[in-house]
């Protein structure tokens, strides 16, 4: 049987489950032993250890309403609360609360497309949409817009966005907190806010015009604990005429500084629309020379050279996107980038893929890289399991955030691959990806098992690659719950000033500290100094 | 645990049922207290088990052709895919769940067998049998015994214990 939260009697506990019943009826409250496991991060990097967060139970509300009843029960008990949407976001966490004992607030039931407007090319949805649920809506109606989708596409629109995730399409769409307008959310004391335009009652542009007026207060409501978002307008996409997928190597290991420079300058320019990834194919490469190198922390140039070009050899760097638009438009772009391109002496440029819409569902199903058309997929797990082996027990994202600079991508990787090799793991590979035009994120696979063991040894590569890239001035954008404060301690500029405003505003939001206790190592007064 | 297969490399329906019989008869030992939240599910609430409808099968992987042709001749519904189960799941799984219950038989990658499993908990679903095969594992998903969980339909839900219906 699941144990009450932290501070909460098993008397009151059952009282408070009760009272949740009252609100969403006995069908939605979870609360066996068979139900927290639903919850459970398979991921977890604590996995069977004591200090495994796990949930004590779970509310499925379906409504504005019955979230706003949970909240007021939550206060009365000191309950804490974790609100998740689809519950996906493997490799950070999962569905598990970030505070153990929590009472998951499951939102999957609130899975409503409200709206979209053909017209205005947005799209309203609750907290339960699923990537698979807006474009299989788009699809089926026939309406020419994308969705961005991440990548692996199962979660879901809200939850992606509020974790700051990202996708592959233009700029406008891919950064997906970015791409809101207008939220809705239940506060911890009850009452119901909407943003930005939303908030004038009669405004016909919510999912239009971000801001409304005022202080713009939407990005608290994200990586935080200060509410539960119970809708949210996103920009979606206008099906473009054609794409042109390509390719653009570049033969040595320096040439990623001029080739990243300058797709750096084309992003801006808005010449090349999509994300870009920058990856090697011969540092990534399997051969133990090539691991071993990667483990080195300062191979030379020459070192890496010699498993470079050659007939039929592996260029040092690919660089792929995509072009979105008119044909013509496209040529010129496609040309222009060439232009720039092209005093890199061995630059090779080839196109992948040309797609002209809209697609049938067969030329769908034979997208190669459908993230980057807006189809969600679940090709990444097949991409990393080969058929018939045994799945990976699991890996935890590590994601530093460095300047669009290829001497940075090159120092991150000398470094990163040393701690790998330094404390018994084989070097991550790594890509730069220009999810974001200004910067790169370079998602790196730390493994995580079911041991205790293992879990201790990769626990301390997490925390030792945290703070040595932090120390040299490459912080991480987002971080598992179990490493929270390990990442907010990051960000510690003016002695922790900002982690200070953090809890000013959870003290002054969320007086019960009901919502999300510890997420991004934002503790209410009562749990502050518990740190659970 | 690895079941021999008939045939080498299939399920038949017959093993589909006795494995999900033996899966319900192994969840279904309870400590039932009547009336507290975090009891179990009574030995004799555990509902019939559901026969696979569907078998999904990846044609990518070797020995699937055989797969698909066993559970045709058992009167399953093939549903075929290359490699990425997400459009499969979109166009026919899900609403297969959505409507429930239905078990699914399914011939793929671990991968996708791991991605279907999370998705399909979802609607009450679980794995009710898991085989490794030489290119890939077979299983049977079934929403009965119905899972608790948020988006069970209600025939699935019908099938929740009395304390919890």
């Amino acid at each position: 049987m699941p144990s009450p939260p932290p501070g909460i009697s098993e008397r009151d506990f059952q009282a408070a489950l009760r009272a949740l019943e009252g609100v969403v009826g006995r069908e939605w409250l979870f609360a066996t032993d068979e139900d927290v496991l639903l919850y459970r991060d398979g991921y977890s990097p604590l996995w069977g250890e004591a200090e495994e967060r796990f949930a004590s139970a779970a509310v499925a509300p379906n409504s504005v309403e019955q979230v706003q009843g949970i909240v007021k029960i939550a206060n009365q008990y000191s309950l804490p609360l974790y609100p998740i949407s689809t519950g996906r976001n493997l490799t950070y966490g999962g569905a598990a609360p970030a505070y153990s004992g929590s009472v998951v607030v499951d939102l999957k039931r609130m899975n409503r497309i409200l709206d979209v407007s053909a017209r205005d090319k947005t799209c309203l949805v609750e907290p339960g949409v699923s990537y698979f649920d807006l474009y299989r809506h788009l699809r089926t109606n026939k309406i020419p817009l994308w969705i961005d989708t991440a990548d692996p596409g199962w979660g879901g629109l809200m939850g992606n966005a509020l974790d700051r995730g990202g996708g592959y399409t233009d700029i406008e769409f891919r950064d997906h907190f970015d791409a809101h307008c207008g939220m809705e959310v239940v506060l911890p004391t009850g009452e119901v806010v909407r943003t930005g335009m939303g908030a004038s009652p009669q405004a016909k542009t919510w999912q239009l015009f971000k801001y409304g007026l005022g202080p713009w207060v939407d990005g608290i409501f994200s990586q935080s604990n200060f509410g539960i978002v119970t809708k949210m307008g996103f920009w979606l996409m206008e099906e473009p005429e054609a794409a042109l997928q390509v390719s653009v190597t570049v033969p040595k290991r320096r040439d990623v500084v001029p080739l990243v420079d300058t797709l750096h300058s084309l992003m801006c320019a808005h010449t090349v629309p999509s994300q870009v990834t920058v990856a090697s194919p011969v540092m990534g490469g399997n051969n133990p020379e090539l691991v071993r190198l990667r483990g080195s922390g300062g191979a030379s140039d020459a070192d890496w050279e010699r498993f470079a070009g050659g007939a039929g050899g592996a260029p040092f760097w690919s660089a792929q996107f995509v072009y979105y638009g008119p044909s013509k438009v496209i040529a010129a772009q496609w040309e222009h980038t060439k232009d720039r391109l092209s005093g890199i002496a061995g630059v090779g440029f080839r196109e992948t893929a040309s797609y002209t819409f809209p697609l049938s569902d067969e030329q769908v199903e034979a997208v190669a890289d459908k993230a980057r058309y807006g189809i969600p997929s679940l090709n990444l797990f097949g991409s990393r399991t080969a058929p018939g082996a045994p799945p990976l027990e699991g890996h935890m994202d590590f994601s530093p955030m460095i300047p669009p600079h290829g001497e940075a991508l090159i120092a991150l990787t000398d470094y990163t691959g040393k701690v790998y090799a330094d404390q018994g793991f084989t070097p991550s590979f790594v890509a730069g990806m220009m999810f974001h035009p200004r910067t790169m994120i370079c998602f790196h696979a730390v493994p995580t098992f079911r041991n205790a063991a293992d879990n201790a040894r990769t626990r301390k590569l997490f925390e030792t690659l945290v703070r040595g890239c932090a120390e040299r001035g490459w912080p991480i954008y987002r971080i598992h719950p179990v490493f929270h404060k390990l990442g907010m301690e990051m960000f510690s500029a003016g002695d922790g000033s900002l982690h200070r405003l953090h809890e000013t505003l959870k003290d002054a939001i969320d007086p019960n500290g009901i919502v999300s206790p510890g997420r991004y190592d934002i503790w209410p007064r009562r749990l502050r100094g518990t740190r659970a | 645990m690895r079941r021999p297969l008939p045939g080498g490399c299939m399920v038949d329906r017959r093993s589909f049922i006795t494995s999900t019989v033996a899966f319900a008869t192994a969840v279904a030992v309870g400590n039932e207290t009547e009336g507290r939240y975090g009891a179990s599910t009574p030995a004799d609430a555990a509902p019939a088990p559901t026969e696979p409808a569907i078998a999904l099968v990846d044609r990518s992987l070797g020995g699937s052709a055989a797969f698909a042709v066993a559970a045709r001749a058992r009167g399953l519904g093939i549903l075929e895919f290359t490699g990425d189960v997400a459009a499969v799941w979109m166009r026919e799984l899900e609403p297969r769940l959505r409507a429930g219950p239905v078990a699914i038989a399914g011939y793929a990658s671990a991968a996708t067998w791991f991605c279907i499993d999370l998705l399909a908990s979802d609607f009450g679903a679980r794995t009710v049998q898991r085989s490794d095969e030489t290119h890939a594992v077979s299983f049977v998903i079934s929403q009965s015994p119905g899972r608790r969980a948020a988006l069970a339909p209600s025939a699935v839900r019908a099938q929740w214990s009395a304390p919890h219906a």
